[in-house]
């Protein structure tokens, strides 16, 4: 017995390794054991206890990518609203104007902003359309909301636009439905002063503002904006009217270029 | 003293490997960083300790797998392991450098090749080569970190 004792301790590295073996090859062995399975169970809450920390620090790291994610999509997400508001106002916008063409009795060319205000001694626009597309100079511009301008120069394919709130632009109106006549030009933010109307005649908040045609420019009736009110000149014997004209003035892209009354 | 001390050894490679495998991961393919502690056990201090040890790392990993495939293994693989580096322990003195070398290299090549065998036996009959890239790829991947520690502190020395 002492001898197998001295045997087995001077080979204990080798009798370890046969018992480990052994071990090994009976857990292997015995894998389904149910006993086996209880002891994994505890074993398996210990290792997700150990876990805990990394899975908090995964999951942190997680809803910082995936927070830098949302708020990338929500910017493309805003971005492809914006683009889709404005297409639909353009498109209410562009069917307008084709309301617009259909109606009109006049003989119109559509045109497109692509400049403004490129002369500094007026106020002007600069339209997409010229010469070749029959434009001459001393044309009316307008828009389904009213007059905006007249041509002034003329190139090949593109013209200069006189805009209605140039300081020195005139226009003959009419005011309905009491028919008095005057000359508007630009006062400030979107409103128009008309002059020389008659003091006896009945002009209300409300009223219309069409061209009178008296000019050779501007066919007659052309709209032109909406009486926003009325007040005597002092020592006259007439009165100013303010027109409101449309309200988008600086944000139109497309207008029309009256070639002919038909 | 020594028994915790090495219980603390195999709770911090536990950790280690826990925490840093997934970030290592290649794929399928895992470094073994208990079998390279192991290794230095083993060939430091003799059969005893590295048998113990393997055994004892290769449970703890088993128990904490969860998976009832294969329980055991790893006990097997890592005190087959442990025994044989153990050999090497004071052998740097009588091989030279490279003989040395390629018989660490050796056992783990063997260590992953019985781990392949068993694991990856259906891969075997189905497709021997895809075996052969795995066990080699899975072996070649922790000799590589096994290399990178060879700059700092080599095997050969301790």
């Amino acid at each position: 017995m002492r001898n197998l004792l001295l045997f087995l301790i001077k080979n204990k590295d080798h009798f370890v390794f046969v018992v480990a073996l052994f071990f090994s090859f009976a857990l292997l062995f015995n894998r389904n054991n149910d006993e086996m399975s209880v002891i994994r169970g505890f074993s398996s809450d210990f290792v997700s206890f150990l876990s805990t920390p990394l899975v908090k620090v995964k999951s942190l790291a997680i809803v910082n990518e995936e927070n830098q994610y949302l708020r990338e999509k929500n910017l493309q997400l805003n971005l492809q609203l914006e683009s889709i508001l404005y297409a639909a106002d353009e498109n209410k916008n562009l069917r307008d104007l084709l309301d617009f063409k259909r109606e009109t009795r006049l003989k119109i060319i559509p045109a497109s902003i692509i400049n403004k205000g490129i002369q500094t001694n007026v106020k002007s626009l600069t339209l997409d359309v010229g010469a070749s597309n029959n434009i001459t100079t001393n044309q009316a511009v307008l828009t389904p909301d009213g007059v905006i301008g007249k041509t002034v120069q003329v190139g090949e394919k593109s013209s200069i636009v006189q805009s209605i709130s140039d300081n020195n632009f005139r226009l003959s109106v009419r005011i309905m439905p009491s028919g008095a006549v005057g000359i508007l030009r630009w006062s400030q933010n979107n409103t128009c002063k008309v002059y020389e109307v008659q003091k006896n005649v009945d002009i209300n908040i409300g009223d219309r503002v069409i061209t009178s045609g008296f000019s050779k420019i501007y066919p007659e009736k052309l709209p032109v904006g909406i009486v926003s009110g009325v007040y005597d000149e002092r020592g006259s014997y007439q009165k100013v009217v303010n027109v409101k004209i449309q309200s988008d003035f600086e944000s139109i892209q497309n207008v029309f270029i009256v070639i002919e009354d038909k | 003293m020594i028994v915790f001390q090495y219980i603390i050894i195999i709770f911090v490679t536990f950790l280690f490997q826990l925490y840093t495998s997934e970030f290592f991961s290649l794929g399928t393919i895992d470094p073994d960083f208990c079998l390279i502690v192991l290794l230095y056990i083993s060939i430091k201090n003799g059969g005893l300790v590295g048998t113990l040890f393997g055994f004892s790392i290769g449970l703890f990993i088993d128990l904490s797998s969860g998976t009832n495939q294969f329980f055991g293994l790893t006990p097997l693989i890592y005190t087959i392991t442990g025994y044989f580096s153990a050999f090497l322990k004071g052998e740097n003195e009588k091989l030279n450098k490279l003989y040395f070398t390629s018989l660490w290299i050796f056992i783990i090549f063997c260590q992953f090749l019985i781990f392949s065998l068993i694991v990856y036996q259906q891969l075997l009959i189905a497709n021997p080569a895809q075996f052969l890239i795995k066990w080699l790829a899975t072996s070649l991947y922790t000799l590589v970190f096994l290399g990178i520690l060879q700059v700092m502190i080599p095997i050969y020395k301790i």
